[in-house]
């Protein structure tokens, strides 16, 4: 999946380490997320979509899926 | 968040809040030393069993530590750790590494079973080698691609 997680962390002014501390995740998390090369859990994804204000499908939309990692949790 | 626990770089036990290291360093050396006690007393190098014994706690002393650490350590007290581990990228690689592994140490074993099938009866196959070699190569594999995985971010 595509994201537009690194606009809305940009719109915020926050940094990656403090987006990870608000969900409780590792910086690492991010960087991956921003990446496109990590697909959030749902219950991660609901989280980053409550904290920027928007909905899940306004932060996620479809996109290329080769070689990533998918998140449990 | 365990915003109200104090965090340290080692963290405390998860009972009594004692500083995990102060306990995993004595009660690792302890069941160490133990476990050197029993080889010596077992005979396993026959030649010199308090050297033997001396050697086993040597080099079981790390791992042991490691190993009381893991069990006694509070994780939401160390410093920088996440709150929320299992929906970490972190442990996305884990998975896979840790299946990929799997996948071959059954490859090893279906041809390290294969070779052995067309070694003769009396050749010597030392158990106490084998068991360690496929662990390592567990080891190396998993270890190998959780490194790719992180690589590539």
């Amino acid at each position: 999946m595509r994201n537009s997680v690194h606009e809305s962390r940009q719109r915020l002014a926050w940094s990656q380490q403090r987006l990870a501390d608000e969900l409780g995740v590792s910086r690492q998390t991010i960087i991956s997320i921003e990446r496109g090369r990590f697909d959030p859990s749902l219950p991660l994804a609901f989280r980053l979509a409550a904290i920027f204000g928007c909905t899940i499908e306004d932060l996620f939309f479809p996109g290329d899926d080769t070689d990533r990692t998918v998140g449990g949790g | 968040m365990h915003d109200q626990q104090v965090r340290t770089p080692w963290g405390t036990t998860k009972r009594g809040g004692f500083p995990a290291l102060g306990v995993a360093i004595p009660a690792g050396l302890a069941l160490a030393a133990a476990l050197g006690v029993v080889a010596a007393a077992m005979g396993v190098t026959e030649s010199n069993p308090m050297l033997g014994g001396v050697v086993f706690a040597f080099c079981l002393a790390l791992p042991l530590v490691a190993l009381v650490y893991a069990i006694v350590v509070d994780r939401g007290t160390i410093k920088g750790a996440a709150d929320r581990p299992e929906e970490s990228v972190e442990s996305g690689w884990y998975d896979r590494a840790a299946a990929g592994a799997f996948t071959d140490l059954i490859l090893l074993a279906g041809a390290g079973a294969t070779i052995l099938a067309f070694i003769p009866a009396d050749f010597p196959v030392d158990l106490k080698l084998v068991l360690p070699a496929v662990v390592l190569a567990c080891f190396a594999s998993f270890g190998i691609r959780y490194l790719v995985l992180q690589r590539k971010g």
